[in-house]
């Protein structure tokens, strides 16, 4: 075991490890740092800066923890080789994030919340009901994850049973109340799971929001517009969306966003009074050239957004719209019958009695995701 | 700081090594100094306030050790001796214990004025105590020379490798060590290898072990099955073994790269026949201080099978106690105190003769309910899975949730039951001295298992070290 081979060895495994941490521990304070990760969508940890409190605490280590992992050279390719061992390893997902047939990236919740769940239906249970009684009719549509859309993209094994136990709670929870299963009314176009639902997001496509626009025009007994009314237009072949992200799988190729446009959508005016915003038409194109393209529909999350019909003295009903970002790119199909309030508990930050003092409302569609269900509660302030 | 951490691996190491190879290897004195210094800031990342607590309990032990030393053979050696036991072990029972006895003791109607203080338990104190105390005692009863300058001694207790989390190096080990000690390449080269076993361990297979655990201890009361309680059990118990026998092979790794050799701690305890056997395998370095610090002491088994009980009892108490300042450990230590007394009474001779697979089948059973015991602080809480992994307040006996999580986690689950055997390292000695190629390929494995535990820990928050309690 002495021999001049076994001395080589040990100086190049010496050499090679060494000079992995000393090159990389060098690198790391070389490569200059990034304030903000596209990738991820969030800034990244700078420098911190030493204090006594922060010292003392213990706040400043775990700061120069994150700014490490922030700022490691190299950070994505690291990031990309987890991804890989992980699936290597059979896991056939990363951080939660499923790798299914056709490239779909479908994010996964293990044991999904009731307790939250319950509380959020509740609220708007409370909500509902109190509409009714000022004779004001509210739906309130639940839409699916892709998970539950596209199972078929899953792999054989997948624990459908968890989103069916989910979902058969979420309605009876709902049954006293005018519910829309938007899940099932996706499922039932079989449509290619691609053609509704972003491979590399969690929302659905803007033929989604179509399809979910449909059944909704259906269940209310109204007449919608059919598909060829409108001018399909491919806006971005480069969206990477939010699951790509935390996926770890930049591998994934991005997907492509389309606009249903049709003739005079831009006489319409989307407001956003809280940021001073407004603009003709639905969509505020500023954000395709960034990464977080769904944010051009109706100019991405805020609290509360008005759409109206420029100059039309036909009068018009109001439909106040309590949504998550699945809504969004549902706004320019609701638009073409009604004027939209429409409000995002999360971002509103009052209760929805100050803005009903406001605004004069017809009809309440409540239009919010799975995942936002059982994410966190949110709709608090719905009852006050 | 943890050893499996990007600070740790790409700050805190490098700056350590280049400080302390600047000094040439005939001062070895100065080469203790710099590790002193570089342990106290290693402790004191993590604690650092509590880093003065642990420089007192240094230089009490390092004064009791002088003493002790002084008087020797007279009353006074004794009462040093015992003086600076109440110390060592008065500061740890303050920091560690003293809510539990107030929590206690309020319940007693009338001694509700008494307050818990809510203390942050210093990291490692457990195990720094253990071996202040071992010095003294080593001292006392001329196992180990005194050690006469104080900044030696400190080298000794901080020595950051096996600073917080063992294992518990007993000072007549390192003694000479630390007066004349070898640093060679092939040492290092070695420490390497260990160290990377041990970094790989942790981040490829106990952090994922733990990530199921968690998953599936957070699955609510209503929806958990009989397979997902088990498996969810299983993989704590693959957790806490690789994650705690990593952080050893860590602390050992970088001893030798430092140019010292410390005793395993692990030797592949779930292969163990019975629970006798497998408190031989599982953290040895306690083991063996509880047995030669406590039992031993108190007579061991030289005073009759009665006092053997009570001794017995005596160290399990103690070693559960240890563990952390809760019921639930103390009853871990009482519950394999009934089991080795059981054992030593007939069972021990029974598993000798039953077939390997029975002996086997029970120790990991038995080792698994001692997990259950161990993990649920909140007994309640335990009592509950335990019953779910009956059948009693479950849903379903196994659903597709299980299945799902089972199917996916089957490489890894291999993995962990393979690496927990000596086979996979009898397998690469043997090839290791035979063919060159798996030298080689034990070099480059090195690198790539550096690279892709760097994937990991750039990618994961998840990263917690279970024995940091102690």
């Amino acid at each position: 075991m002495n021999t001049r081979f076994d001395k080589i060895l040990n100086i190049v495994t010496i050499v090679l490890v060494m000079g992995f941490i000393f090159g990389f521990a060098i690198a790391f304070w070389l490569v200059p740092d990034k304030d903000f990760s596209e990738q991820e969508n969030r800034f990244l940890q700078s420098t911190p800066v030493l204090e006594a409190d922060s010292f003392f605490s213990g706040e400043w280590m775990e700061d120069v923890a994150s700014y490490y992992s922030d700022q490691f050279p190299l950070r994505n390719s690291f990031v990309n080789i987890k991804a890989i061992a992980e699936l290597a390893m059979g896991k056939r997902q990363n951080h939660d994030v499923i790798l299914s047939s056709g490239d779909f990236l479908v994010a996964w919740e293990h044991n999904p919340n009731y307790e939250v769940l319950t509380k959020n239906l509740k609220a708007l249970n409370t909500f509902g009901a109190k509409m009714e009684e000022q004779n004001i009719p509210v739906t309130i549509a639940l839409a699916g994850r892709t998970v539950d859309v596209a199972p078929q993209v899953l792999p054989r094994s997948y624990p459908y049973q968890v989103d069916w136990d989910l979902w058969n709670e979420a309605l009876s929870l709902l049954s006293k109340r005018d519910a829309l299963d938007l899940r099932m009314s996706l499922r039932l176009t079989q449509l290619e799971p691609e053609t509704i639902y972003y491979r590399t997001d969690h929302h659905w496509t803007t033929t989604g929001a179509y399809h979910g626009y449909v059944s909704l025009m259906k269940h209310w007994n109204m007449d919608y517009k059919a598909a060829d009314f409108f001018d399909v237009t491919v806006v971005s072949d480069q969206f990477y969306g939010t699951i790509w992200s935390s996926s770890g799988m930049s591998w994934i190729g991005p997907d492509s966003m389309e606009y249903y446009r049709f003739d005079g959508d831009m006489d319409y005016t989307t407001s956003i009074p809280e940021i001073n915003k407004s603009f003709e038409g639905f969509y505020d194109t500023s954000y395709l050239e960034q990464k977080d393209k769904y944010s051009s529909f109706i100019s991405g999350n805020n609290g509360v957004v008005y759409v109206t019909k420029n100059g039309d003295n036909t009068e018009r009903e109001t439909l106040l719209l309590v949504k998550d970002s699945f809504a969004h790119s549902m706004v320019p199909f609701l638009a073409i019958h009604y004027d939209l309030v429409i409000v995002d508990m999360r971002y509103y930050g009052k209760p929805i009695s100050k803005l009903l003092e406001t605004v004069e409302v017809d009809r309440v569609l409540v239009l919010v995701n799975m995942e936002t269900l059982i994410d966190e509660y949110q709709f608090g302030l719905i009852t006050k | 700081m943890v050893f499996s951490s990007l600070e740790f691996l790409f700050m805190y190491l490098p700056v350590v090594l280049l400080l302390y190879f600047a000094v040439p290897a005939k001062f070895l004195f100065a080469r203790n100094v710099v590790l002193l210094a570089v342990s106290l800031v290693f402790y004191g990342w993590g604690e650092p306030l509590y880093v003065l607590l642990m420089i007192f309990t240094i230089v009490a032990s390092y004064l009791g050790g002088l003493f002790v030393h002084k008087f020797k053979g007279t009353k006074k050696s004794q009462r040093a001796l015992v003086i600076t036991a109440i110390v060592d072990l008065g500061i740890l029972g303050f920091f560690k214990y003293y809510d539990f006895f107030v929590n206690n003791l309020r319940l007693i109607p009338g001694m509700d004025w008494l307050q818990p203080l809510g203390l942050a338990l210093p990291i490692g104190i457990s195990f720094y105590t253990f071996q202040s105390l071992s010095y003294v005692v080593d001292v006392y009863r001329e196992d180990a020379k005194v050690q006469n300058n104080v900044l030696s001694f400190g080298a000794y207790v901080t020595m950051f490798p096996q600073l917080i989390a063992g294992p518990i190096v007993r000072y007549k080990d390192v003694d000479d060590q630390l007066r004349n000690r070898d640093h060679n390449t092939a040492m290092f080269a070695d420490g390497i290898r260990t160290f990377m076993a041990g970094l790989a361990k942790k981040v490829l297979l106990a952090n994922p072990a733990g990530e199921m655990w968690n998953t599936m201890s957070a699955i609510s009361v209503d929806s958990r099955t009989v397979v997902g309680s088990w498996l969810g059990l299983i993989f704590y118990a693959f957790q806490i073994y690789f994650d705690f026998s990593a952080y050893s092979d860590m602390a050992i790794g970088l001893g030798k790269m430092l140019g010292f050799t410390f005793l395993e701690n692990f030797n592949y305890p779930y292969v163990s026949r019975s629970i006798t056997e497998f408190w031989r395998r599982w953290h040895i370095s306690l083991s063996t201080w509880f047995k030669e610090y406590v039992y031993i002491p108190l007579g061991g088994n030289r005073k009759g099978p009665a006092r053997t009980y009570l001794n017995l009892l005596a160290v399990w108490f103690l070693t559960g106690f240890w563990h952390g300042a809760n019921w639930n450990y103390i009853l871990w230590g009482l519950y394999f105190f009934v089991l080795l007394v059981i054992e030593k009474r007939f069972l021990l001779k029974a598993l000798e003769k039953a077939p390997k697979w029975v002996a086997h089948i029970y120790t990991l059973v038995f080792v698994l309910f001692g997990w259950l015991l161990f993990v649920f602080e909140d007994m309640s809480a335990g009592v509950v899975w335990l019953g779910n992994m009956f059948g009693v307040g479950t849903a379903q006996f196994v659903n597709q949730r299980d299945l799902y999580d089972l199917l996916r986690n089957i490489p890894l689950l291999l993995i962990l039951g393979v690496a927990s055997t000596a086979l996979p390292k009898r397998i690469w000695r043997k090839l290791y001295d035979a063919k060159p190629v798996v030298r080689v390929l034990t070099m480059v494995g090195c690198l790539v298992l550096l690279i892709v535990c760097t994937a990991y820990l750039v990618d994961s928050s998840f990263n917690p070290f279970l024995y940091f309690r102690f």
